[in-house]
């Protein structure tokens, strides 16, 4: 009797604990400059990649660090003012990664981009998991050149994510 | 006596500091057993990740670019295999060896848990497999470029 006890206490004592209760906060608008690693002014045609190192604080938008549970993307806007713009890539790829979380693409855009700003919206089904363990990550926004570039191609954005968060 | 304790010494503390300094030469660009495409590893934060920068064969049998068409997600079907990471979050834990990361096939859209163990300067052993390490495939990868 008392070990049926104990299971039922354990399968409840679970059934809660899996069942906290998340609420989505936006994180952002946040601001980010960029350039696509490469040589001295000279980028290749093929894959090209920026990464954007970002410190994680939830606590500027109002909500607690520990409150946390998993992440996606809402959006990001990417901005240059490159005389060609996007158009000389013929894809766009977001992916975030940190020391604490497995990488993730948590956006994509796989039609050749147009003009000097573009928005790309966050794939719904692409959750971190536990990001309430990170304390920077890393945004890799990565594409395939069309040509050759003899110039630094800058970017600046904005992203907002959707973190989970037990606050109310 | 104390001459080779003191040697032996300096050389065990040499040794370490070498080591430490290893996880980056995996740094460079890679070429599998196939040869059918190049690999840049390079290092974010404290990993290691591996993105396909060369294909022996970048076009499909219609002409067209290769895709990712064989992803389970078929959001990715349209994503270029140019530039696809196919190596990712690889830790470096001493003794010339990276683990904790995955490696991810684009002819058949598996992707499985990955261990590298660098066996001479310009060479690797990939070892691919799912669940226990004892049951997978292991290929050899040869260095293409020096390590920076």
């Amino acid at each position: 009797m008392k070990r049926i006890y104990q299971a039922t206490l354990c399968a409840l004592l679970f059934t809660l604990g899996s069942c906290t209760s998340y609420e989505d906060k936006e994180y952002g608008p946040t601001e980010f400059n960029v350039e696509l690693e490469g040589g001295e002014e000279m980028l290749f045609e093929g894959p090209n990649e920026a990464i954007a190192t970002i410190t994680f604080n939830p606590e500027e938008y109002g909500f607690s660090k520990e409150s946390v549970g998993g992440m996606r993307l809402k959006s990001i806007t990417l901005n240059t003012e490159n005389e060609k713009g996007f158009n000389v890539f013929e894809n766009l790829k977001v992916e975030v990664s940190s020391d604490n979380t497995e990488m993730l693409t948590i956006g994509v855009m796989n039609t050749a981009p147009d003009g000097k700003s573009i928005t790309i919206t966050g794939l719904e089904e692409s959750k971190i998991e536990e990001f309430n363990e990170v304390d920077e990550f890393y945004l890799h926004i990565s594409g395939n050149l069309t040509e050759d570039l003899e110039t630094v191609f800058a970017i600046s954005g904005e992203f907002t994510l959707k973190v989970e968060s037990t606050e109310k | 006596m104390i001459l080779s304790a003191v040697f032996l010494f300096a050389f065990t503390t040499d040794n370490r500091s070498v080591q430490a300094e290893d996880g980056d030469s995996l740094v460079g660009v890679w070429s599998p057993s196939h040869g059918k495409a190049k690999v840049k590893v390079s290092k974010v934060g404290t990993k290691y990740f591996g993105k396909i920068v060369w294909l022996k064969e970048p076009l499909n049998e219609q002409g067209v670019k290769k895709t990712d068409v064989n992803n389970p997600d078929e959001k990715m079907h349209a994503t270029p295999l140019l530039g696809y990471k196919i190596l990712k979050d690889f830790e470096f834990i001493g003794k010339d060896t990276w683990e904790n990361g995955t490696i991810y096939d684009p002819e058949n859209g598996s992707l499985y848990s990955c261990t590298i163990k660098m066996t001479s300067k310009n060479t690797l052993e990939v070892r691919g497999y799912i669940g226990v390490s004892m049951i997978g495939r292991t290929d050899t990868w040869t260095r293409l470029e020096k390590s920076k």
